[in-house]
């Protein structure tokens, strides 16, 4: 401890009631394992082709499908709704190729996090795919622990990002998370990279509403990772 | 960073990560918890910052170790959503003496122990903090010596009701 602390009185008491842990040796073995792992690596996605259909039915997401270009090609989109206390039900599907659903209810959700003072928002220019002509604009959240705490999510890298997000931190939180946003045709929805390498596509169904409330934000993203777990899907907290 | 500099890398923190876990989960966990923040830091190693690697593995755990505590309680329903604080260690955790220290320390917010216990248990530097974090230098001073005084007020009230339950 050396910095201005180091000959604090009170942090020595502490240090001192403290018993020093009794932690496994860990073997290199785990670094070694650790670095063969490659389901992640430039910001490329596999492709988790199939559709997984949820053993709950009150539980449904989309499944967007990846090329590694990466552009999406496929997509089966569900919406978030209520319906008897359930926070996530099958509502529809689309294929991407046709251009992502439009949902009415959620025009300019964008700007709404905009005048929120959400974050700063930049231009993803690389993202030069088929997604981009289908698309109107997408919006990509960094350091909203918001929702990364309850996302398996990666760094595409190449989507837009937020840095330093002044609405997080107002509402008290740690801007130490990273996520993306995306909006496409002005539809918000989180793509969550999940450990397996697939890019999950949830549609929160009012998520602006649900920034500014936190218990039904909070209970979506229970949903959601209960949702992810039945699949199977490794939750991986990223950053 | 290729595979053998990774493993040159933090082979040396290795024990590290251990005592950091065994701080805030159960035994039998650590080992699996340590293989899923290595995997993590094997997929981000291109954004570890240089001379910052220690610190960079302890804010991948916090993650870690928020997403197994939440694992654990099952709850459906919102707990606040400050991941490191849900990784900040408990008095138990910490192995504290059941002295006024450890009723103080548990009075502390997550938020606050966590910070406390980054500088104190782990030995972290504040720049260092500040990297797990996210923030600025100044800004987790800041932080830490709100905690204290905190902490030091926790320990001068449990002084005086000792003091009190003595007379």
């Amino acid at each position: 401890m050396k910095n201005q602390f180091e000959n604090d009185a009170v942090l020595g008491q502490l240090s001192k009631a403290a018993r020093r842990p009794k932690a496994p040796k860990l073997s290199e073995d785990i670094l070694v394992a650790a670095s063969k792992d490659s389901s992640v690596k430039g910001g490329k996605f596999k492709l988790p082709a199939l559709f997984l259909s949820l053993a709950s039915a009150t539980a449904a997401i989309a499944l967007v499908a990846v090329v590694a270009n990466p552009a999406i090609t496929n997509t089966e989109s569900y919406s978030l709704t209520e319906s008897n206390g359930d926070l996530l039900v099958k509502s529809g599907e689309s294929r991407v190729d046709g251009s992502f659903r439009s949902n009415p209810d959620l025009p300019g959700q964008a700007s709404k996090l905009l005048e929120a003072d959400f974050g700063e928002f930049y231009a993803n220019k690389d993202w030069s795919t088929q997604l981009d002509l289908e698309a109107r604009g997408y919006f990509l959240v960094r350091n909203s622990q918001l929702f990364e705490v309850y996302h398996p999510i990666d760094t595409p890298s190449k989507f837009w990002e937020i840095t330093r997000p002044k609405y997080i931190e107002e509402q008290g939180f740690n801007s130490t998370g990273l996520c993306y946003l995306v909006e496409y045709l002005y539809n918000p929805v989180f793509l969550v990279l999940a450990s397996d390498g697939g890019l999950y596509n949830f549609v929160p169904k009012n998520l602006c509403d649900s920034i500014d409330g936190r218990i039904r934000l909070g209970e979506y993203l229970d949903e959601l990772d209960e949702a992810l777990n039945e699949l199977g899907v490794k939750s991986t907290p990223m950053f | 960073m290729d595979q053998d500099k990774f493993v040159a890398t933090f082979r040396s923190h290795l024990q590290d990560v251990s005592k950091y876990l065994t701080r805030r989960v159960e035994i039998s966990n650590v080992e699996d918890l340590a293989s899923e923040i290595f995997e993590i830091a094997w997929r981000k190693r291109e954004s570890c910052p240089e001379g910052f690697e220690l610190a960079w593995l302890y804010k991948i755990a916090g993650f870690v170790v928020s997403n197994h505590r939440k694992k654990l309680s099952r709850r459906a329903v919102m707990v606040p959503l400050l991941d490191h604080d849900r990784s900040a260690p408990s008095a138990e955790d910490v192995a504290l003496d059941g002295s006024a220290v450890a009723e103080a320390f548990d009075k502390l917010s997550a938020k606050d122990r966590q910070v406390l216990s980054l500088l104190v248990f782990e030995q972290l530097s504040i720049k260092e903090i500040a990297v797990v974090f996210g923030t600025t230098e100044n800004n987790t001073s800041q932080r830490i010596k709100r905690a204290r005084e905190r902490l030091a007020k926790h320990l001068a009230q449990q002084v005086s009701d000792t003091h009190e339950g003595g007379h």
